[in-house]
C-alpha cells in the first residue's frame, strides 16, 4: 500500500521567504500565512517574527559563514561570538572542533550536493560551545547547534562523556536537523521522527567519511567515536552498520536500537522512540552503500539526499522512505540498475520491501511551486 | 497532596540513552525533602497539564518525565527541555542529579 502524502508537495520555505521578503504586498501576505499555516513551521517562528534578521543570516556572497560562540557554563543563546568566519584557530579546541565541523559538514554538501548551506541560501552556520554545566548533550534548536561539555564537572573517575563537538559527525548531525527543518521537515516523532534522526546519522557519517577519505568498507560506521570516556564500555553512541551493539555498559545498559523491523521497539519515551528505531533505516543506508561500494557520499549519499530534498514530506514513514529512495535511484540511476537493486536490498535486509507495486513518477516540488507561483500572481496562469 | 514517590526518566537527547530513578520521599535526607516538597507545592505541580510543549521542536533535546504518586492519585507531567518553567526546571536539575549519582552507584 502506497500513500502519498499531501505535505510530499510543498513549496520550499526558502522560496516562500524569497517571496515573504522580495515580493509584492499581497504576495508578501500569502507567503506569509502560507509559511505559518504549514503545520510544520513552528520550528522556525522566530526565524519568521524577525525576517529583518533572517535576511542577516544569510552570507553576503553565499559562501561559507560561520560562527562559534561561547556560552561560558551558562544557558542563553547564543552566548559570546569567539571564532568568526576567517579567524585563526582559538586556544579552546571545543570552539575550533564546531569551527572546522560546521565547516566540513558544509564543504560536503555544497561539493558534493551542490547545496549552499541549511536554507540552500547560504544560511550562517552559527555553533555555541560550554552549553551549561555537565550537559550530557548537543543540540539543534531551530537555528544554531548547540554543544555540552560532557561530564566535566564530575571527577574524571565518574565522568562518562566527553565533549560533544570531539566527534564530527556529531556536527554533521546537528546541522542536518537543520537541513532536514527546511526540506522534508519530518515531525520529530516515532516512525517520521526515526527518519529524521537517521537522516542527521548518515549524513553526519558521511562528512566523517569523506575527511578521512574513507570508502564504505573502510568506514566504522560509528556514530559519536570517542564521545565516551575510557570509563564506558562501548565504542561510540550508535552503529549504522550492526545497530545495538554500540555498547553494552554496567552503568549506560546496553545499545536499544534495533537493525531489523522484526525488533521494532513500540515506546512513547524519546518523542517515540527516535534515537532508537533510527537503527533500521541506518542500517537501510549501511547496506546500500556496501552494496554499491566506493564513498558512500557518491551514490548512495546522492540518493538519500534527492529523497529528503525533494521527496519525503512531514509525515513519512519507513516505507515510504524505502519506496521513495527506490524511485529516486531509478531516477537518478534507470530502472534496474546496480544502485537500484542496492536501494532494494538495504530495505530488505532490515524487512522492508520495495519494488512490488510500481511507483508512479513524480514530480515534486516543481509542480506545486509553479501552481503556488501562479496563485499568488509571479507566473502567467495557465 | 500527601507525597509517598517520584519517579524520574529522561530520554532522547543525541545519545538516546535513557536515565532514570524512582524516588521514595521519606528515603531522602530532610533538607532534600523539604526542597522537593516545597518545589511541588510552589508549582501545583497536580494542576499542570501533563503534556509541556514549546513553540520550537528542539531536535536531540532532552525528555523529561516526572510522576508524582500522591494517595491513591498518579499525576505525570512530559516536557521538553525547552518547555521547562523555570521551577519545573529546579526540580528536574535537582531529581536528574539524584537520578545520575545513583546511576554511577550501580556497579
Ligand atoms: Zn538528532
Amino acid at each position: 500500500m502506497h500513500i502519498y502524502h499531501p505535505m510530499n508537495c510543498i513549496v520550499p520555505p526558502h522560496m516562500l521567504e524569497e517571496i515573504a521578503s522580495r515580493g509584492t504586498a499581497a504576495q508578501r501576505e500569502l507567503a506569509i500565512s502560507t509559511l505559518k499555516a504549514s503545520e510544520q513551521m513552528r520550528g522556525q517562528r522566530r526565524a519568521l517574527s524577525d525576517f529583518a534578521g533572517a535576511v542577516s543570516r544569510v552570507a553576503a556572497v553565499g559562501g561559507k559563514e560561520r560562527i562559534v560562540y561561547d556560552a561560558r557554563n551558562g544557558s542563553s543563546l547564543p552566548g559570546t561570538p569567539v571564532r568568526k568566519e576567517g579567524d585563526g584557530p582559538s586556544a579552546d579546541v571545543a570552539v575550533n572542533e564546531a569551527y572546522d565541523g560546521s565547516g566540513a559538514t558544509f564543504d560536503l554538501y555544497k561539493d558534493i550536493y551542490n547545496r549552499n548551506s541549511i536554507d540552500n541560501n547560504g544560511m550562517r552556520m552559527d555553533s555555541t560551545v560550554h552549553y551549561r554545566k555537565g550537559y550530557d548533550n548537543a543540540f539543534w534548536n531551530g537555528e544554531q547547534m548547540v554543544y555540552g561539555d560532557g561530564d566535566e564537572d564530575l571527577p574524571v573517575s565518574d565522568r562518562l562523556f566527553n565533549r560533544f563537538t570531539i566527534a564530527i559527525d556529531i556536527i554533521g548531525h546537528e546541522l542536518t536537523h537543520g537541513v532536514t527543518q527546511f526540506e522534508a521537515k519530518l515531525v520529530y516523532s516515532y516512525q517520521a521522527g526515526a527518519l529524521n534522526e537517521s537522516m542527521s546519522d548518515v549524513f553526519g557519517s558521511l562528512v566523517k567519511q569523506r575527511v578521512l577519505n574513507h570508502t564504505a568498507a573502510q568506514a566504522d560506521w560509528i556514530i559519536g567515536e570517542g564521545l565516551f570516556t575510557p570509563n564506558v564500555k562501548g565504542v561510540g553512541i550508535r552503529s549504522m552498520k550492526e545497530p545495538g551493539t554500540a555498547y553494552n555498559d554496567p552503568v549506560l545498559g546496553r545499545d536499544p536500537q534495533p537493525g531489523h523491523m522484526k525488533d521494532y521497539v513500540n515506546t512513547s519515551s524519546d518523542n517515540g522512540g527516535v534515537h532508537i528505531n533510527s537503527g533500521i533505516p541506518n542500517r537501510a543506508f549501511y547496506i546500500t552503500a556496501m552494496e554499491l561500494g566506493g564513498y558512500a557520499w557518491e551514490k548512495a549519499g546522492q540518493i538519500w539526499y534527492v529523497t529528503l530534498r525533494d521527496k519525503l514530506g512531514s509525515t513519512s514513514q519507513f516505507q515510504d522512505c524505502a519506496d521513495l529512495t527506490y524511485a529516486v535511484a531509478a531516477e537518478l540511476y534507470g530502472v534496474n540498475s546496480l544502485e537500484q537493486m542496492a536501494v532494494k536490498k538495504g530495505w530488505a535486509d532490515v524487512g522492508i520491501a520495495v519494488g512490488d507495486v510500481p511507483v508512479p513518477p513524480t514530480e515534486p516540488g516543481e509542480g506545486c511551486l509553479a501552481s503556488f507561483l501562479r496563485l499568488i500572481g509571479a507566473a502567467p496562469s495557465k | 497532596m500527601n507525597i509517598r514517590k517520584i519517579k524520574f526518566e529522561r530520554t532522547g537527547g543525541f545519545a538516546g540513552i535513557r536515565v532514570a530513578t524512582e524516588i521514595e520521599i521519606e528515603d531522602l535526607p530532610e533538607e532534600q525533602r523539604n526542597e522537593i516538597l516545597e518545589l511541588l507545592d510552589d508549582m501545583d505541580f497536580e494542576e499542570l497539564p501533563a503534556k509541556l510543549s514549546g513553540g520550537l521542536p528542539v531536535s536531540d533535546e532532552f525528555v523529561y518525565s516526572i510522576v508524582v504518586e500522591a494517595g491513591e492519585e498518579e499525576y505525570q507531567i512530559v516536557a521538553g527541555e525547552s518547555a521547562l518553567p523555570q521551577d519545573l526546571q529546579s526540580l528536574i536539575e535537582l531529581l536528574e542529579k539524584q537520578a545520575k549519582r545513583r546511576l554511577r552507584k550501580k556497579d
